[in-house]
């Protein structure tokens, strides 16, 4: 089997994966210059959400389809997501709109425990496993293997990247949103309503949060209430490699991210003679993370910060 | 027919007074211009009434109680703020400033239309719709911020200083394209620290120091009258 092939497939699912949640970071920050840490927990309710509609539709009497399931249970998470992010910004950020950052950055931080501590409530400690809607089959790629499930992972999220880029870049909104991240005041003095925009921005963000965590939970089959802490922290990494604040940046830096960290994890056993297996592969990010801060703040696509006043 | 009216209008930073108590009142098809040295609070004063600061004291605009009102509330209403330093959109193209001027328009061919006359009037900004906007000159930015405000269709254009840190031939070219707005039958708001040209282009004028209104009347009074030519006409 050819390691270097398979990590690369590996590392193209999780970075597709990774590119989703950055998103949500990164247009968060560059509309309120806000690092919504509780992000990551939003893709963790999304997969919740997914498990629980999956074992509530499986058991109704009436044979749905595994795939009406699928589609129900993922539009669910959706909107469920979308409407705690929507009330997340109103109740938690918008009253420190005004106020010293570190106030909502704290905020963030205790938006993610709160929400960590009321799933583990609705949905208990243990791990919860992904049922079997659909076999999965196993294709052979010059010598790697690769899943339907990978292939549909990184399929629709290469469908979302691009339906988002062409909402941002083709229409009103779109261009609403990149002047009220540009400037807000000067886009309220055209009429747009900065409240709304910021809104729409937490839901947009959140929508694809709560599709990440379906696929992420589908591609290794179990979900935990506390799955989005770190998984939050790896996109925010991802985020910030791309240059946080840049949408392009985010979809590249969620991408290679993926990569370095599979094709790290592939190899750490080797650089290291033994030493370290490929249970470290969190490692990777973290140091990317460490060496994008202290070489190049501003990551791949970032412009000055200086930009920003 | 009054179109703005503001009365006993105050704002503050924080503890910081920087419009003490200003009554204007303007009235359709007027230009008038606001004059006074830099820290005068011209700019607070525009920045309020546009709905970006919190003020105290009474405002009216077409006839509509304006206080609390958002700036894209006032927007709707009619009111249109070319702010100070131009603020156009530096990462959105020209065409994109311009079409983000037109946000509150729903009909997309009277859009098209507007935008074809914004470039009839600064040809300049057609040569240039797909750059980005903020690699355009100071002049070619206070183009597109005055076409930009344009495109909302206003009834009243509040204009934050447009010649700051423009060279003499292109300011002149901007202030014939405030003649043309104001001959279209909008009502215009002229601040500026250069009172020479305010006042030749104004009919009327107020003049604002530390936040108060200290003289007002038509610019030809303003213009012989000692006090303005010694602090503003430069004798
Ligand atoms: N954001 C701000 N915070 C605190 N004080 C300000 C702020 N902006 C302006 N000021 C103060 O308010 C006063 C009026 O400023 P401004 O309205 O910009 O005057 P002008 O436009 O006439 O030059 C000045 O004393 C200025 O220092
Ligand atoms: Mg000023």
């Amino acid at each position: 089997m050819d390691i270097f092939l398979q990590q690369l497939i590996n590392g193209l699912v999780l970075g597709s994966v990774y590119a989703l949640v950055a998103l949500g970071y990164t247009m968060v920050y560059g509309i309120l210059g806000l690092i919504n840490f509780a992000h990551g927990e939003v893709v963790m309710v999304g997969a919740m959400v997914v498990l629980s509609m999956i074992s509530l539709l499986s058991s109704f009497p009436l044979p749905l389809g595994s795939e009406l399931i699928l589609l129900i249970s993922v539009v669910s998470a959706i909107i469920v997501c979308s409407t705690l992010a929507f009330f997340m910004e109103k109740v938690a950020y918008r009253p420190l709109r005004n106020a010293p950052r570190l106030a909502p950055l704290i905020t963030a931080i205790g938006m993610s425990i709160l929400l960590q501590n009321i799933a583990m409530m609705i949905w208990g400690r243990q791990y919860k496993t992904f049922p079997d809607l659909f076999s999965i089959t196993s294709y052979d790629l010059a010598g790697a293997n690769i899943t339907n499930v990978q292939i549909f992972i990184i399929c629709l999220s290469i469908l979302i990247m691009i339906a988002l880029l062409l909402l941002i870049n083709l229409t009103r909104i779109g261009r609403a949103m990149r002047a009220t991240a540009e400037n807000p005041s000067i886009a309220s003095l055209m009429g747009v309503n900065v409240n709304t925009i910021i809104s729409l921005t937490f839901v947009i963000g959140a929508a694809l949060a709560a599709v990440a965590g379906v696929l992420v939970s589908a591609n290794y089959s179990v979900a935990h209430y506390s799955m989005g802490f770190i998984l939050g922290l790896k996109a925010f990494t991802a985020a910030v490699l791309g240059g946080i604040g840049n949408m392009a940046g985010a979809m590249i830096g969620g991408i290679l991210l993926g990569l370095i960290e599979s094709i790290g994890a592939g190899y750490i056993s080797d650089i290291t003679g033994g030493f370290m297996g490929s249970h470290y592969q969190d490692v990777f990010a973290f140091l990317v993370l460490i060496v994008v801060l202290v070489f190049r703040p501003t990551g791949i696509m970032g412009e000055r910060i200086a930009d920003r006043s | 027919m009054t179109l703005l009216k503001v009365t006993d209008f105050r704002v503050a930073y924080g503890g910081i007074k920087a419009v003490k108590g200003v009554n204007l009142e303007i009235l359709r098809g007027e230009i008038v211009a606001l004059i006074g040295s830099n820290g005068a609070g011209k700019t607070t004063l525009l920045k309020a009434i546009c709905g970006l600061l919190r003020f105290e004291g009474q405002m009216t605009f077409a006839g509509v109680d304006a206080k609390r009102k958002r700036s894209d509330q006032l927007v709707k209403l009619g009111l249109s703020l070319v702010p100070e330093g131009r603020g156009v959109f530096g990462r959105l193209t020209v065409s994109e400033n311009l079409m983000m001027g037109a946000f509150l328009i729903k009909d997309k061919t009277s859009i098209k239309n507007d935008i074809d006359r914004i470039y009839q009037m600064f040809p300049r900004l057609a040569e240039r719709k797909n750059q980005i906007a903020g690699t355009l000159s100071g002049g070619e930015q206070q183009m597109l911020a005055i076409g930009r405000a344009m495109m909302a269709r206003p009834k009243m254009l509040l204009l934050d200083e447009p010649s700051m840190g423009l060279a003499p031939m292109m300011v002149e070219k901007i202030f014939h394209v405030i003649d043309e707005i104001s001959n279209s039958n909008v009502t215009i708001l002229l601040v500026e620290q250069n009172a020479n040209l305010a006042l030749n282009f104004a009919a009327r004028a107020y003049v604002m120091d530390s936040g108060r209104i200290t003289l007002d009347g038509p610019s030809f009074e303003l213009k012989t009258d000692s006090s303005v030519r010694r602090a503003y006409l430069g004798g």
